[in-house]
């Protein structure tokens, strides 16, 4: 345990750091795993994929092909820039094995060609964006164990039209990659009922209540009856607020992809105001809180809460526990990808082989949301979801309790 | 040849005249002036103007700082408005996006009515996007770029050049949730459109730089070599310098003097017109008419001088002849041209010169005039006697310069003098006899006042002495009336007591009227209350008006005070003689008493109106005399004697006060007087006390009263008879202290009420004499009625032996409140 040494750089800005030369790495030295995500608008979802990743490492020692294991946390603070600064970092590092990334998908969708082409391992547990794990490149570098855009827009509208009985959705998204390709999806999905949505609106970040408000009204006025919202944390919390401060027969439910879970959404916002929207957002179908009954899971929690004896007594102390899930999951994967080939001394050869192993993983992993058989399989443009650990069955819908825990919506998907 | 001046202008003033002179000496005076003005007013608005000029200067130049500081704030707040927009942020943190939409972006925005250049900068200080033709790269090297998106500076703005132009480099960060990404620049070309507002207004002759960081970035107006004045920028390295051209300040200050010059020179003329004209006026013209009176002067005198028969002559301090008339140079007998400038010893014999020039000379010393009746010798050698006068002679400081001597013939005179003395004395014995003759007539004139006021004293003192035996018989007759009489002998009864009762009327007012004219009348100086005075009229004479079924009205002004200074005994005294009258005099109708502030000064006036007779015309005017009524038939008809309104004239006369009437025949007639009284605060005196216990009746009390009122003044006597009649109790009325000590012998009384200053007796002996019966008469309670409202005086009544003390005027609830004490008392001792 003493062996680890987890660094937690709160890296301001990358600039400075002297690139390191690739030096001849031994058996003892370290393995580095870097975090490159927004640790100040989404630090409850990057913490919590940090905590799943030390979580997993921990149940092997923190050690990966027989080397100590450090976490190297980087803050791109949401800029694209940054965040290519910071892979740029992760590649002089001789030691760096992968890089997870963090809840937005703008800085991977930015540099995706970039990461291929550089052969940067990077592991998604989080970021949705469907672009993300699709390339026209011969090697695509990129696993996701998240939701997937491209299956998350059918599930948000299976369940508003065939639990909830909605006709006539309008879409509010981010006017990002992340919000574009949602867009697109969601459209799809739609046409394939033969609807189409009401009405599309697009927001910047940094979004204010009384542009929020505007945007509703808007939308009240195509006729609409209910939103599909696409947005990060500070927004949709923005958005939320907006629609709360509307009059009850303004009011619209809405059905939110899951960005909005990556923040501190539950603690910004009062129980008496969330009570006065008509919420739901999209999860993956495992919950700590719903599932006490699940051993390996209250397993996996009891050594989560001695890593964080502090803050971590209940699962409901959890916040973001997707990223938790994902990353935790994710990251048996990996450590079962690293065993199944090994680690040598260069690093780049030990990305391409670690790569290779998560592609043709044979032996069954268990994880939290369920066991992986095959979790990645080699891609090409036939098999577009090969990067992908999760489909559309491990997805499902969520409500916020009063007391800010995540619960999963009862639907019989 | 050399002239003085004064001589020079003597003479020039003889040539043209004097009021010529007067004006050419204002106008080189007032060159003069000019000139000196000139050149001092040259300095001063030298330095006005350049003062002005440099204020001119420090306010331009801090106006300019101003509105440079404006302009960059502005355009500052501006950017940074611009900056905090949602697809700028996107665009720093998302710089992948569509650069093109990113171009249109910055391309579209203008910044206060310009477009400026507009760089955006990324997380690192890289530009990302910018407007200009040629965009630069050493942003990143830049300090305030890294301060900017290190958070530790919120704006920048500078000054930069870009090949030879000049810049303003404004600059915001870029905050995405608070945190710079990037970095929006901004820049604005140097020029004149900062110079809005108060620097547009400069002029040709003003030269302004601006600097920053020591090299100068703009430059406007043409160069000068002038005083700079610099004004810095507090917060940024900006100055701005301006020069003013000096020769404007030259020009100015010509102009200036010009002005000036124009303005003093007509002001002169003006000036020397205008005191000319006035010198002419009001100083040379007076000058001409009193040198001209002088002349006339001198004539008179001289014709004065040689008009009369005496000899004048005017000596100096040397006794030498200044001047001398005719009469003088014929007397002695020379020229005149011998006299003037002689000693008295060249013209007059020896003898007498000598004595002439003694006493001149006392003249000349002492200053005083003499006169002395000398001897003197005329040219003919006749000696003639001469009264001379001497007046010394006193030059402008009061110094005896000369002497002048007249000498009068008196020689006739002097023979004649012996047979006037003898007359003289004769005269004087005469004189002496007069004057005794004088004294012995005022002595005489003494005696007669002091004889017509024993006659007045005479006549009260007779009066009083027929109201004994006139009360002995209205007493009897009273009796008489109360016997068993037939009718005859009860009418007979009846008039004795009526007579007798019209008798004492007359002889009460003689007595009033004699004191009156015998200088005894002394007025009170107590608390008045004029309300209750009026209240006290009506209590009188209510009755008398109901039993002729007249009605008595009173009328009070709100304006009439609640109390006053004065003798409320004589005021009430007054009312009632006119009351009466008027209740007397009419028959039917009403009776009127207004009270209300006398005009034009503090008092009252009291007004008494009748429905009755009236009187005519010409009785008004007599009506106030004594023993006079309208007319003699009124004595037979109405009965009174005439003394009532003469005693009221007296009486309003002596408090400073006016009576009169206005009155028509068969209408009714109006009783008017004026009393000047004082007006004062109504204060609580000592016999308040026992006004406390208002409220008790004696008529509640089991059995009748039986009291006796001590009291002289008849009008106090009808007024404590009147109120306790009121009340339903009888009351002996005795009229002074020694009847009182009698009439509590001869029967038994429950209290008495005792006057204090009566005649014959007065209440504090008759108390004491009461007192000293012993037995029960030490006991029997007596009540001091007084005036005296004075402190002391309480503690003087209770002193002498009375029980209690009540001030006049009574009050009713005091009366009340005490009688009903002393019969409680009077109960337990029977």
């Amino acid at each position: 345990m003493l062996a680890i040494l987890s660094v937690i750089c709160l890296g301001l800005v990358a600039l400075g750091h002297p690139v390191r030369a690739a030096l001849p790495v031994g058996e003892g030295d370290s393995v580095r795993i870097y975090v490159d995500a927004d640790r100040t608008t989404t630090l409850p979802a990057t913490r919590s994929i940090e905590l799943g990743i030390r979580t997993a490492l921990s149940e092997v020692g923190n050690r990966l092909g027989g080397r100590p294991v450090e976490i190297v946390s980087l803050d791109h603070r949401g800029n694209s820039g940054r965040s290519r600064r910071n892979l740029e970092r992760y590649l002089a590092d001789p030691r760096a094995l992968v890089v997870y990334s963090g809840q937005h998908s703008p800085p991977i969708l930015a540099h995706r060609e970039w990461i291929h082409r550089n052969r940067v391992l990077l592991l998604d547990p989080w970021a949705a964006a469907g672009p993300i794990t699709r390339t026209h490149q011969a090697e695509n570098w990129i696993f996701r164990l998240s939701v997937d855009d491209s299956k998350a827009g059918f599930v948000l509208v299976d369940y508003a039209f065939d639990h909830r009985g909605l006709r006539n959705p309008a879409l509010l998204l981010e006017d990002t990659g992340w919000g574009h390709s949602n867009a697109e999806t969601l459209g799809r999905a739609l046409l394939d009922r033969g609807v189409e949505a009401a009405g599309v609106r697009w927001f910047h970040w940094s979004l204010t209540e009384e542009s929020a408000r505007i945007l509703l009204r808007e939308i009240g006025a195509t006729g609409a009856d209910c939103i599909f919202l696409v947005a990060n944390a500070p927004e949709a919390e923005t958005i939320v607020r907006a629609m709360a401060s509307l009059d009850l027969a303004e009011r619209l439910p809405i059905c939110s992809h899951w960005g909005l879970t990556g923040g501190r959404f539950a603690q910004s916002l009062p129980a008496s105001l969330r009570a006065r929207v008509d919420l739901t957002f999209l999860q993956t179908s495992y919950s700590f809180v719903d599932r006490p009954d699940d051993s390996f899971g209250q397993e996996v929690f009891a050594r989560a809460s001695r890593l964080e004896p502090e803050t971590l007594r209940n699962p409901s102390d959890l916040s973001a526990p997707t990223g938790f899930i994902h990353a935790y999951d994710l990251t048996r994967i990996l450590i079962a990808a690293v065993e199944a080939v090994g680690l040598e001394a260069d690093m780049s050869t030990n990305r391409m082989r670690v790569r290779e192993a998560l592609e043709n993983l044979k032996v069954p992993v268990r994880g939290l949301i369920k066991t992986y058989r095959s979790p990645f399989r080699p891609y090409d443009q036939e098999h577009p979801d090969a990067h992908e650990a999760l489909s559309a069955e491990d997805l499902t819908m969520a409500r916020y309790a009063a007391d800010g825990v995540i619960h999963l919506e009862a639907w019989g998907k | 040849m050399m002239i003085s001046p004064a001589r020079w202008v003597e003479g020039l003033a003889r040539r043209i005249g004097l009021s010529a002179a007067l004006v050419l000496y204002s106008g080189l005076v007032l060159v003069l002036l000019a000139t000196i003005s000139a050149g001092v007013a040259w300095r001063i608005i030298e330095e006005h103007v350049q003062a002005a000029q440099n204020e001119h200067a420090h306010g331009e130049a801090q106006g300019a700082v101003r509105s440079l500081d404006v302009f960059l704030r502005d355009r500052m707040i501006a950017l940074t408005g611009v900056a905090a927009k949602g697809d700028l942020i996107q665009a720093v943190v998302q710089p992948e996006v569509n650069r093109a939409w990113l171009g249109d972006q910055l391309h579209a925005q203008y910044i206060l009515g310009t477009a400026p250049k507009l760089t955006l900068l990324d997380f690192e200080g890289r530009p990302l996007y910018t407007t200009r033709s040629r965009p630069r790269f050493d942003y990143p090297q830049r300090v305030w770029v890294q301060e900017l998106l290190e958070g530790r500076r919120r704006d920048f703005i500078g000054a930069s050049r870009s090949g030879d132009e000049w810049y303003w480099s404004l600059a915001a960060p870029i905050l995405n949730h608070g945190y710079p990404e990037g970095v929006l620049v901004a820049e604005f070309p140097v020029d004149a459109a900062m110079f809005q507002g108060e620097m547009a207004t400069l002029t040709e002759s003003v030269h302004v730089a601006i600097d920053y960081d020591g090299q100068t970035i703009l430059e406007r107006g043409p160069v000068f070599e002038g005083p700079t004045v610099v004004q810095k920028h507090e917060a940024l390295p900006l100055q701005v310098r301006l020069t003013i051209d000096p020769s404007a300040l030259r020009m100015a200050r010509g102009s200036l003097l010009r002005g000036f010059i124009t303005r003093v020179g007509l002001a002169g003329l003006i000036i020397l017109a205008l005191s000319s004209w006035l010198a002419h006026r009001y100083l040379l013209r007076p000058l001409e008419r009193s040198a001209h009176a002088l002349e006339e002067a001198e004539r008179h005198a001289r014709a004065i001088f040689e008009s009369t028969s005496d000899l004048l002559v005017l000596k100096d301090r040397d006794h030498r002849y200044r001047a001398a008339n005719q009469a003088f140079i014929d007397f002695v007998g020379r020229d005149r041209e011998e006299v003037l400038g002689a000693l008295d010893t060249e013209i007059l014999p020896s003898g007498c010169a000598l004595d002439q020039r003694e006493k001149s000379k006392q003249v000349l010393e002492e200053g005083h005039p003499s006169t002395s009746d000398d001897e003197v010798v005329d040219a003919r050698g006749n000696r003639r006697w001469m009264s001379v006068n001497r007046m010394p002679v006193r030059d402008g400081d009061g110094r005896v310069s000369g002497v002048v001597c007249a000498y009068h013939d008196i020689t006739h005179r002097k023979l004649q003098e012996e047979s006037l003395l003898a007359a003289k004395e004769e005269a004087d014995d005469l004189n002496a006899m007069l004057s005794e003759s004088i004294e012995q007539a005022e002595a005489l004139v003494v005696e007669a006042d002091r004889a017509n006021a024993a006659k007045s004293e005479f006549l009260a003192n007779m009066s009083h002495e027929i109201r004994t035996p006139l009360n002995g018989v209205l007493g009897m007759a009273d009796l008489l009336a109360e016997t068993e009489l037939d009718d005859q002998q009860q009418a007979y009864a009846n008039a004795i007591y009526v007579s007798g009762q019209a008798l004492l009327t007359l002889v009460n007012d003689i007595l009033d009227f004699s004191k009156i004219e015998a200088g005894r009348l002394e007025l009170e100086e107590i608390d008045l209350d004029p309300r209750r005075l009026v209240e006290e009229v009506v209590d009188i004479l209510g009755p008398q008006a109901q039993e002729k079924s007249l009605r008595l009205r009173v009328e009070i002004c709100d304006e009439v005070g609640p109390l006053y200074r004065g003798d409320p005994n004589r005021v009430r005294q007054i009312l009632l003689n006119l009351t009466t009258n008027a209740l007397k005099f009419t028959e039917s109708g009403e009776v009127r008493i207004e009270m209300g502030p006398m005009e034009g000064g503090a008092g009252l006036k009291i007004e008494v109106t009748d429905t009755g007779i009236g009187i005519p015309q010409e009785a008004q005017a007599r009506l106030f005399d004594s023993f006079t009524q309208a007319d003699s038939s009124t004595t037979r008809r109405f009965g009174g004697t005439g003394l009532g309104l003469a005693i009221s004239r007296r009486l309003v006369e002596a408090m400073g006060g006016e009576i009169g009437v206005i009155s028509e025949e068969g209408r009714g007639s109006t009783f008017w007087f004026t009393l000047p009284l004082e007006g004062a605060t109504p204060t609580e005196n000592s016999s308040e006390d026992l006004s406390l216990r208002v409220g008790c009746q004696p008529a509640e009390l089991d059995r009748p009263w039986n009291l006796l009122l001590v009291e002289d003044n008849p009008t106090n006597q009808m007024l404590a008879l009147a109120l306790l009649k009121k009340w339903g109790v009888e009351a002996d009325l005795a009229k002074n202290g020694q009847e009182a000590v009698d009439m509590v012998q001869a029967k038994d009384y429950d209290a008495v009420l005792m006057d204090c200053q009566m005649p014959v007796l007065d209440g504090y002996a008759a108390t004491r004499k009461i007192r000293s019966l012993g037995g029960a008469y030490r006991d029997l309670p007596i009540v001091a009625l007084t005036a005296n409202a004075l402190a002391g005086d309480r503690e003087k009544c209770l002193a002498t032996g009375m029980d209690h003390y009540l001030a006049k005027p009574i009050r009713k609830e005091a009366l009340c409140a005490v009688l009903s004490e002393c019969l409680s008392r009077s109960v337990t001792i029977s």
